[in-house]
């Protein structure tokens, strides 16, 4: 809340081409990876697994040569809530067996053990941004979006909008950075103007409100002078919604984007497999 | 003259998407989190678009922008549980509540109000009636904050529009959505470290300034947007 600064580097959502063989995978493809491997790193416990689930972030991330700098940037302000998070879970962290299966061995002594499981636990949180990360810095927001909207097209039939829910998934994303520009300049003007930003002691929970509603409310209203101009601009463009509406570029699946979707879907069997088998 | 459907279905997509990148930027980066050492994480503005969403838009737009935030506490690593059942599926509520809510009260009276509001005092009477069968200060406790808290609301009823009450009541009603159904689901999937009586302690610590919280900057911002209760206009930024 208090510094303004790098909150717009915070953002994920910031397409870097390199034209490497990961942006050139089919988006959809891209996508229900993505989301497999989601699933894997929020089922996994074991600490080797999520090691290797990093690795293999890293390993993606290195084949669509994002620089390293951009892939790490949205992580850097998240550094204090992370070290705060695992300093609380290394004191309160339950006893040693709340961590399930597939964990380390309980011979190493307790103080050990939880700060194995308060680092595990951090690895796994840098794991889901790291991969939200390369997800929408190498797919564009307009390939992300035709992705959705492809992916939903067989719930149109119970009446599921998905070219809809694409739009708004699409310009959220947009959005998302431009808003955090925008709380960006709200707080310099507030500074101006001597409003004090700086939260107080927690227990001046009114204070505290009104600190951001100093932030909140300019926010919101420049939200919704936002909508005015998006929606009278997307009026004046004739917009129709999906019906009828034909794409410039026409995602085709290749062999290698299947390859790709079944890699992750194997990645996520080994990591349930080796769950279930106590390995790692 | 009466905007065709087409352009109220426009400015409702645009309306959830630019209150999911709300969302989105409260819940992923750590300006909309009030930070609290606790095993559920932090206490959160995040899911004030939702409410808003639901109020201004009604309920189909606050269960798409409440999606978005499921989406995002799941994605959030400030969030340290993952199952879906628990950060996803109870939050889709969030922004729907707000609206039946809402438009509930929104033309009702203030007689009425009063009335609704004798009533839930009356059944948090009963609860802490039955919680004092078990830790009797407890109890008494909640139920002398219980009356006072009820005075003071019914004071500030007699004396503000409807429209501001629902505001608050609509605020109110979403945060205690996200609050309650999220801590049950986590105790019926049994996340570790939240027992029954963690969730109550969560619920009560976190659940009731949550709530304060969203009622009083759903009162601002809706009533900055609508004009109501407002004097005068401020500048752009």
């Amino acid at each position: 809340m208090a510094s303004a600064q790098g909150l717009r580097y915070a953002s994920i959502g910031h397409y870097i081409p390199t034209d490497s063989t990961i942006h050139r995978l089919d988006p959809r493809a891209k996508l229900l990876s993505a989301g497999l491997i989601v699933i894997a790193m929020v089922l996994a416990t074991g600490q080797l697994i999520h090691l290797a689930l990093l690795a293999a972030v890293l390993l993606m991330a290195a084949l669509a040569r994002i620089p390293w700098r951009f892939l790490f940037a949205p992580l850097r302000p998240l550094l204090p809530v992370f070290a705060v998070l695992a300093l609380f879970q290394f004191l309160f962290a339950g006893a040693p067996n709340v961590a399930g299966n597939g964990t380390i061995s309980l011979t190493l002594p307790p103080i050990v053990l939880r700060l194995v499981i308060a680092l595990t636990s951090l690895v796994r949180l840098v794991n889901l941004v790291l991969l939200v990360t390369l997800l929408t810095s190498t797919t564009s927001s307009s390939g992300l979006s035709s992705a959705i909207e492809l992916l939903l097209r067989p719930l149109n039939a119970i009446g599921l909008p998905g070219h809809e829910l694409a739009l708004v998934g699409s310009i959220a994303l947009r959005f998302m950075p431009i808003f955090g520009e925008t709380l960006e300049s709200i707080m310099l003007a507030q500074r101006a103007r001597g409003v004090s930003l700086e939260p107080r002691s927690r227990w001046k929970l009114l204070d505290n409100v009104r600190t951001m509603g100093n932030l909140v409310v300019p926010l919101f209203v420049d939200l919704f002078r936002r909508v005015d101009e998006l929606s009278l601009a997307m009026q004046a463009r004739c917009y129709q919604g999906g019906r009828g509406r034909t794409r410039l570029n026409q995602p085709t699946y290749r062999p290698k984007d299947y390859l790709v979707v079944t890699l992750a879907a194997l990645l996520l069997f080994a990591v349930l497999a080796a769950q279930r088998g106590g390995i790692a | 003259m009466q905007p065709e459907a087409q352009d109220v279905r426009i400015r409702s997509i645009i309306t959830a998407g630019l209150l999911s990148a709300i969302t989105l930027l409260l819940a992923l980066t750590p300006v909309g989190f009030i930070v609290v050492p606790t095993p559920a994480g932090s206490a959160t503005i995040a899911h004030i678009p939702a409410i808003i969403a639901g109020i201004l838009e009604g309920p189909l737009v606050g269960l798409i922008v409440s999606l978005s935030f499921g989406i995002a506490s799941f994605l959030s690593p400030l969030v340290p549980v993952k199952d879906p059942f628990v950060i996803i599926l109870p939050r889709l509520l969030i922004g729907v509540v707000a609206a039946w809510v809402y438009q509930g009260l929104r033309r009702s009276s203030p007689t009425t109000l009063t009335v609704l509001l004798a009533l839930v005092t009356a059944f948090i009477l009963y609860a802490a009636y039955e919680i004092a069968q078990a830790y009797l200060w407890l109890g008494i406790a909640v139920a002398v904050v219980t009356i006072i808290g009820a005075v003071l609301v019914a004071v500030w009823l007699r004396r503000q529009e409807v429209a501001v009450v629902s505001l608050a009541a609509a605020g109110i009603a979403g945060s205690l959505t996200n609050t309650v159904l999220v801590l049950t689901a986590a105790v019926l999937r049994q996340i570790p470290g939240i027992t029954t009586e963690v969730a109550f302690g969560i619920g009560l610590s976190q659940g009731i300034p949550e709530a304060v919280v969203s009622a009083i900057v759903v009162v601002i911002v809706v009533g900055a947007i609508r004009q109501i209760g407002t004097r005068q206009r401020g500048s752009r930024i």
